[in-house]
This record gives C-alpha cells, sequence and structure tokens, in this order.
C-alpha cells in the first residue's frame, strides 16, 4: 500500500463510505466491525510492527466483508459508445453513410459487468473489423477473422 | 546461483517491453501513439471539451487538459522501481491503469531513437529529457528543464516519426472517443456526440483491491 503526504488522514470506515459504491453510512460500519485497524495510516504501522503478512491478511478479510457487504454495479452504469455516435464517427472517417445494425448486450463475466457494442455496416470493398476495449482502439483484433462486421468498444471491467 | 538484475532495466530491453506493452518491436511507434493518445484523452476529458492534437513526424501529442507539474510528473515517473498513476488503484472501466504507460514510452524511444530526447510540455515548463541505461544497470537520466511561454494543456514530443500504417489503432479510438475532438495532420474530426460513461469520480465497487503495486 503506497501513501503521499498530505493526503487526509482517512479513517478506514471514511475511505471505505467515501470511495466503494454501495458501501456508505451503516455498511461501512459493518464492513470494519472486525477490523482491527482503525485508520488508514495504521495498515503503514502494522506492517512496520507484525510484517506485511499481519497488514496483506487484514485487508483481505476486510475486502471480503466489503465484497459480502456490497452489491455489484450493474452494467448499464457503465455507459458505452451508442449507435449514433458511431455511426457518425463511421461517416466521419470513412464516408460511409451508416445504416448498420446496432447490438448492445450487458451481463457479467467473473463477477464483474460488461457492455459489448457491435455495430456491422456495408461498407463495399475489403471487410474490415475495428476493435477497442475501454474507449480505446486496440492493437489487435479482439475477435478471430471470421467475426463479421465492425466491431467496437467494449467497455468492461477489465 | 541465482543471478539477479535491476527491474528498471526491463523497461529498456526490447523483449521485455514487448511483454509490458503487447507488441512487437517493430510496432513500437504504434504504441506510443497509442499510449501518448490514451493519456492525452484522460486529461482532456476532464474539460469537458476534450482536443487532442496528433502529429506524425516528430511524433506529437497535444492535449487541452488542466495540464501537470513537470517536476513533480518527472518524479514519479522517472523512478524506474514503483510504478505511478492517477488510477492505479482503482478497477474502473477506463483506459490503461497499470501505471507504465510513460516508463514504457521512455523504453521504446531509447529502442528506436538512442540518446534522443523526449519533450514535455506544461504549465510553462518544457522539460527535454534523455534517458541511458548503463550495463551497471544504473539508468542515467538527464532532464533539461526551461521556462517557456504558458500555453494551456500537456504536449509530449518524441523523436519518432509514425507513418499511416501505424495510424489502425488510432483510427479506432477516434471512432470509440466521439465525445473529443481529434486533430490529425491537418485532419479535423470534431466531436460527434456525448459519451455515457462510468465517471472517473465515482466510487468505485470493491471487485478487489491492489494491495502492492511495487514492483521490485
Amino acid at each position: 500500500m503506497v501513501m503521499v503526504a498530505g493526503q487526509q488522514d482517512l479513517t478506514v470506515r471514511g475511505f471505505i463510505s467515501r470511495h466503494f459504491t454501495g458501501l456508505s453510512g451503516s455498511k461501512a460500519g459493518r464492513a470494519v466491525k472486525n477490523c482491527p485497524v482503525k485508520r488508514i495510516r495504521d495498515f503503514l504501522f502494522m506492517e512496520e510492527k507484525e510484517g506485511r503478512k499481519a497488514a496483506l491478511d487484514v485487508c483481505r478479510r476486510l475486502l471480503t466483508a466489503m465484497k459480502e457487504l456490497s452489491r455489484l454495479v450493474p452494467p448499464s452504469k457503465l455507459g458505452g459508445v451508442s449507435k449514433e455516435n458511431i455511426a457518425a464517427r463511421m461517416e466521419q472517417l470513412f464516408s460511409i453513410i451508416a445504416k448498420g445494425r446496432y447490438v448492445r448486450k450487458e451481463g457479467f463475466a467473473g463477477g464483474k459487468p460488461f457492455v459489448v457494442e457491435v455495430y456491422y455496416t456495408p461498407a463495399g470493398g475489403a471487410r474490415s473489423v475495428i476493435t477497442g476495449l475501454n474507449f480505446s482502439g486496440t492493437y489487435r483484433t479482439l475477435f478471430d477473422d471470421n467475426f463479421m462486421g465492425v466491431g467496437c468498444g467494449a467497455c468492461a471491467d477489465t | 546461483m541465482i543471478y539477479t538484475f535491476p527491474r528498471a532495466k526491463e523497461y529498456f530491453e526490447p523483449d521485455e517491453l514487448t511483454l509490458a506493452t503487447g507488441v512487437s518491436r517493430s510496432r513500437f511507434p504504434e504504441a506510443i501513439l497509442k499510449e501518448l493518445v490514451d493519456n492525452a484523452l484522460d486529461e482532456a476529458e476532464k474539460t469537458g471539451s476534450p482536443v487532442v492534437e496528433i502529429t506524425g513526424s516528430p511524433l506529437t501529442v497535444k492535449d487541452n487538459g488542466p495540464g501537470v507539474d513537470l517536476n513533480e510528473l518527472l518524479s514519479k515517473v522517472l523512478d524506474f522501481n514503483v510504478r505511478a498513476s492517477s488510477k492505479l488503484a482503482w478497477k474502473r472501466p477506463t483506459r490503461g491503469y497499470l501505471g507504465n504507460a510513460l516508463k514504457t514510452i521512455f523504453g521504446m524511444v531509447h529502442v528506436l531513437a538512442p540518446d534522443k530526447p523526449v519533450v514535455f510540455e506544461s504549465r510553462g515548463q518544457r522539460v527535454a529529457v534523455t534517458i541511458r541505461p548503463l550495463s551497471t544497470g544504473e539508468i542515467r537520466i538527464n532532464p533539461v528543464l526551461e521556462t517557456v511561454p504558458e500555453r494551456p494543456g500537456f504536449t509530449a514530443t518524441v523523436p519518432v516519426s509514425v507513418s499511416g500504417m501505424f495510424y489502425e489503432t488510432l483510427i479506432a479510438t477516434i471512432l470509440f472517443n466521439p465525445g473529443a475532438s481529434f486533430k490529425w495532420d491537418g485532419f479535423e474530426f470534431p466531436a460527434v456526440g456525448t459519451v455515457e460513461k462510468y465517471r472517473r469520480t465515482a466510487r468505485c465497487p470493491p471487485t478487489g483491491l491492489i494491495l502492492n503495486h511495487s514492483s521490485t
């Protein structure tokens, strides 16, 4: 764990309540109920006194309690690029008046929410597949060569 | 016998950089371009009207974000034994958060154009940084800082040229960021809409706390 000088001296409860969704108020209190460390900085003192393993064990138990008390973020909260935006960019970049088919799928994978957006448009010429992840282009196509059409930005929590 | 070597050197070995970035040496210019544009977008999005300007030769990426204090940036980025990122501890659907992008850029530039400087400009300061890994494992860093007229945002210039064959990922990034305006070697791609995203300031689900980022 890294602490930066000049930052607030937060309690563990305050830290959880402030930074983690679904864990404000009484739930933050329940999460720290069995945590022997009261302030974030105390993790450092604990690490110095009792060793790294002891401090990490406390962190892991705290994380387990936080997970049990919180609900997963729904995929709908992740947002996305949207059909209209992709169509407009396609026209801008490739002069394609996009009349394509758009599919958006939401779900959970490995306990994490994801959104996949796929846009397919006939453009003439060679087939091209463009993929992105978390609003950034990928070096390689995320799908195999048989994947049809123009795939686009998944915004899963990776 | 157990052999040891300084991990900082990993940032300057082509094979290690390939592992870190996922691209082969021949595509390092593309990786530098992608990392710089991703960083620029992250910063520019703080303004609400992100604009990213790209020039291919020498590769220059400029954003209209709030800029950074170059002394502070360099003190973190040039420590090759730690990872530094404003997003490192948070698991969010955001562009990279490994905290090694700028370090890998220095490494890739060293491979492609040894002894030539990477130049950053922000908040009325410009710094030209030359980095040379020595055979002892020590990294010799030579930053030359100067005061320049203050201009908005952050500009990075690297001594590498990016040609058309490397623009594929940039096209994808433009496509998937319709809320940003791009200026690219004289071509303009104004923003076409707004994008709904998981806010970078939003609280984080406890899907996993990263407990130790030290690469030592």
